[in-house]
């Protein structure tokens, strides 16, 4: 051997051993790598956000139609024969059976079942399983967004064990159809793509197999070029020596990437299934199965939505493919490939459909969560959304608005609302402009205008607190003020009709939220007290001293507005407004329970005279037009708010149930032309219409004395008197005085000497 | 202390056998006046309206002499289930199942009591005043007002105010 030929041999050897060693150090790098990713948490999870699920139990009002709504946006399906299935609904006449999906709340599991309920006209009768009554139960929860990194992945993680069979089977045949047999890689089939992509002069057909797929999704997303398909062959052959087939397989169900919703990627068939057809993937069919399958090999040229009939093509070869592999029957194969492709509409879905309450989930959340946490760990965030209630602030803020300026002649006003519940202050509805399923300036949390008339309640409040100086019959100033102002500014304020009232009884100057007597009363009262009042209702902020806050020359958001009413209407306890009742991880344990918590209270016979006043208000006041809407039956409690000069127009008022707050105006701040009265207040009646507000309780509260009033000189009267009505005193506090008309007691006495 | 924490336990007993007779099989005994029912979606209509519901103890009259008003029989039902999982020591689970009553059914004193109890046996005793008046606020006087005046009493006098506590024991005899 010659020697050149022997240090020619000598290098080859050398190079060889280096590029071999080379080589097991970057396998080993890329072992370390797959090994990382693979244990544990294989995926960034986002938070998933459920509405408040629907409780359903013998007397509650709720008609069928109500309920049917309910169980479609739930994306139950009707079918005659309910209970073959879950996620379907059945009705027959006065009866509608449903077969529930099974569901982890955040105090347990409720399993599938199937319930008859039983309806009158108006109200829920009765709800029986297997015969036997049942006195509560709940629907599975709408989940109505996820948190997931700005331009990042979302998805729904699915167990292969939960899947219908046909996914995973049909996936294969359609995909791969060795899988369960290759250690990775499939020579054949890359042969075979090979020699189809000659034969076609361009790439028709991808040789690669389910894992090297899951390689490419899972570990290269920025890599092109040859080094990407070499690490790929690697990693794959890697992955089936670590894991088994049936894990890698879930991975893939799991990874596959198919479609973009803006700036979210749709990952997995999970979420591919609720994304598309807006429904668990364990109730797809054989068409709807088969249209997902068909998309892995182009999500947006397979597009059902956008291209239909290229899905549907796809898809009837799929359905072929998997008939001629004997997976489905002729009858399966011929019914499928008949039906249409039905996707729901984008606007379906929930992630886009409540984009403002969402957002305030977000905002309650960061303040306990850091954002990794939110968009990884896929905790599960029960809130209180009440879609029904959602659905009815939507759609009157949207007719509302199109109704004022169709018949004032107006354009381009916004407007916001809030419903929360009066019972523990937690948020219902939130609507943060006129288109509610775009994300945008959510004017529910973020516009802050002055509130105007909105404020007297608290004003007024703040006088009934001093039981022994004012009861509502107390007669106050309405006159012409002049104050000078620190900066040496005049302040003048005028009644909105512009005249003077003289005397008029404290009830009355709220409920024809007469400006003067207000300012006369807030000033005699005193500043400080109004404020110590607001505060005393949960405002945590620093208020301006300032006499103009008695009429509402004061920034708020309505939901911030919504907060001072919760107050009033929980019967004077401050509650902080909160959308999260509970969270819980992703395997179900609770992480936190967000509970019911009470403020300290203002005094509640105060408060109980107070929205006797805001009654009459709605009653004979400002915002006596709510009746044109709502049952002229109903009690209700409410107040209109302008701001100065028509810019702002609010009204904030509650029943028993719901209390909320309408604001409309322009985001410019230009004049509206509008008052309280003839802008928020019909949005919010024909909102609380459809919501279904019940009125306050004509329940007569102890610590109270009802006494017929003179209409004339408001003081106690009787029977004798032209006019009298009936209000509310704090024990204890009635006049002393009597009505000149009255012919009992002290007046009957003099009579005696006349 | 000891003298503290024994009046607690006479008072936390007292409680006790006046909450049984407020849900004893025979019905809730208490009055007040219900009322008009307004209806509307996912509200509860009374038993009298319903012509379905009918709840024990309708009629009935208490110590004052007053009819009896029912509990809708759901809320009875959570009200029970909140005692057992409480009895198993899961006071925020039952705490949890009080709050899921008083949604359903908002201005039913029961629940709101038993959720101040519950928050006085995790000694939260803010919590527990605020709920404990907001039941009184719901209800006409009568045993359930008593009950929870002597809640209220009893942690005032834990707080140390004594005059408060006689106050509230005082609101409780029907002062």
């Amino acid at each position: 051997m010659s020697k050149f030929a022997s240090l020619t041999l000598k290098i080859v050897v050398a190079v060889s051993c280096v590029v071999a060693l080379a080589l097991i150090a970057y396998t080993l790098v890329l072992d370390q790598q797959i090994r990382s990713r693979f244990a544990g948490a294989r995926w960034a999870l986002p938070a998933q956000i459920y509405a408040a699920p629907l409780e359903l139990y013998p007397g509650l009002a709720l008609s069928k139609y109500q309920l049917i709504e309910e169980l479609e946006r739930l994306g139950y399906r009707r079918h005659p024969r309910a209970d073959l299935a879950q996620g379907r609904y059945a009705q027959q006449r006065e009866r509608i059976d449903i077969h529930t999906r099974p569901f982890t709340f955040s105090d347990g599991p409720q399993p599938s079942r199937i319930l008859s309920l039983d309806f009158g006209p108006s109200q829920l009768n009765s709800i029986q399983e297997d015969g036997k009554a049942v006195s509560l139960v709940r629907l599975d929860p709408l989940l109505i967004g996820s948190i997931y990194p700005r331009h990042g992945e979302d998805r729904v993680l699915v167990n292969l064990s939960e899947v219908p069979a046909l996914l995973p089977h049909g996936l294969i045949q359609t995909e791969d159809q060795r899988f369960y047999d290759h250690f990775g890689l499939d020579p054949r089939a890359i042969v075979r793509a090979a020699v189809v992509n000659v034969r076609a002069g361009r790439v028709v057909q991808g040789g690669s197999t389910l894992t090297q797929q899951l390689v490419k999704n899972f570990f290269l997303h920025n890599q092109r070029d040859f080094s990407r398909k070499f690490s790929e062959a690697i990693l794959s052959l890697l992955l089936e020596v670590h894991y088994d087939k049936d894990a890698i397989l879930e991975a893939y169900l799991n990874e596959v990437y198919l479609g973009q919703d803006g700036e979210r990627a749709i990952h997995g068939f999970g979420l591919g299934s609720e994304f598309y057809f807006h429904k668990p993937l364990s109730e797809l069919g054989v068409a709807e199965v088969a249209t997902l399958v068909g998309m892995v090999k182009g999500p947006s040229y397979y597009n059902p939505r956008r291209h239909p009939e290229r899905a549907r093509d796809r898809r009837n070869l799929v359905l072929a493919q998997w008939h001629d592999a004997g997976l489905i029957d002729e009858e399966t194969l011929t019914t499928a490939q008949a039906r249409d492709i039905r996707t729901t509409p984008q606007t379906h879905n929930a992630n886009r459909r409540y984009p403002a309450f969402v957002q305030q989930v977000h905002r309650e959340l960061a303040r306990d969560y850091p954002d990794d946490v939110l968009t990884a760990e896929g905790l599960r965030i029960y809130t209180s959304l009440a879609p029904h209630v959602q659905a009815a602030a939507e759609a009157a803020v949207v007719e509302g608005l199109d109704n004022i300026e169709a018949s004032r002649g107006l354009s381009s006003l916004q407007a916001a609302a809030v419903v929360a519940s009066v019972t523990d202050g937690s948020i219902l509805a939130l609507v943060g402009g006129r288109k509610p399923g775009e994300a945008g300036f959510n004017r529910a949390l973020d516009a802050r205008r002055p509130i105007g008339s909105t404020i007297k309640p608290v004003v007024y409040l703040a006088a009934l607190r001093q039981s022994e100086r004012y009861q509502l019959t107390s007669l106050l100033q309405d006159e012409a003020i002049r104050l000078d102002m620190p900066n040496g500014s005049v302040w003048e304020p005028e009644n909105y009709d512009k005249e003077v009232h003289g005397e008029v009884p404290l009830f009355q100057a709220l409920s024809q939220s007469y400006n003067l007597a207000t300012v006369n009363l807030g000033l005699e009262v005193g500043l400080p007290h109004v404020i110590d009042t607001l505060h005393g209702l949960g405002v945590e902020d620093t208020i301006p001293e300032l006499p103009s806050l008695l009429l509402g020359a004061w920034d708020r958001s309505p939901l911030q507005l919504t907060q001072i009413y919760a107050a009033l209407a929980s019967g004077g306890y401050a509650q902080k407004l909160i959308s999260i009742r509970a969270v819980q991880t992703r395997e179900g344990q609770l992480v936190k329970r967000y509970p019911l918590e009470l403020g300290d209270p203002m005094p509640g016979d105060a408060v109980a005279l107070l929205n006797w006043a805001m009654q009459q208000a709605t009653q004979n006041g400002t915002g006596r037009g709510i009746y044109r809407q709502l049952d002229p039956k109903l009690r209700i409690a409410g107040k209109t708010g302008t701001s100065d000069n028509l810019r702002d127009s609010w009204f904030a008022g509650f029943g028993s149930n719901y209390l909320g707050v309408v604001w409309v105006g322009h985001d410019n701040n230009d004049v509206t032309q509008l008052t309280g009265a003839s802008g928020a207040l019909p949005v919010w009646a024909r909102m609380m219409r459809m919501a279904g507000l019940q009125g306050l309780s004509g329940r007569p509260r102890s610590g109270l004395e009802w006494v017929p009033v003179d209409t004339e000189s408001w003081l106690p009267g009787d029977d004798n008197c032209r006019a009298v009505l009936r209000v509310p005193y704090i024990a204890g506090t009635v006049p002393d005085q009597q009505a000149p008309c009255a012919r009992s007691g002290w007046n009957k006495f003099l009579d005696l000497w006349r | 202390m000891a003298l503290i924490s024994l009046q607690r336990l006479l008072i936390a007993a007292a409680a006790l056998v006046l909450s049984a007779c407020a849900v004893s099989p025979d019905g809730p005994v208490w009055p007040y006046p219900e009322g008009p029912n307004d209806g509307g979606w996912g509200t509860q209509v009374p038993p009298s309206q319903t012509g379905q519901q009918s709840v024990t103890g309708q009629d009935q009259a208490d110590d004052d002499g007053q009819t009896a008003v029912s509990h809708h029989p759901t809320v009875l039902a959570l009200v029970s289930q909140a005692e057992d999982e409480h009895a198993a020591g899961d006071l925020d689970r039952a705490a949890g199942t009080l709050e899921r009553a008083i949604r359903i059914v908002s201005d039913d004193p029961l629940p709101w009591l038993r959720l101040a109890e519950i928050r006085f046996e995790q000694g939260n005793m803010i919590q527990s005043e605020n709920l404990a008046r907001r039941s009184i606020s719901y209800a006409a006087p009568g045993p359930l007002t008593r009950q929870a005046w002597l809640l209220i009493a009893d942690i005032k006098r834990l707080q140390g105010d004594e005059s408060a506590a006689r106050a509230a024991e005082e609101k409780a005899r029907g002062g």
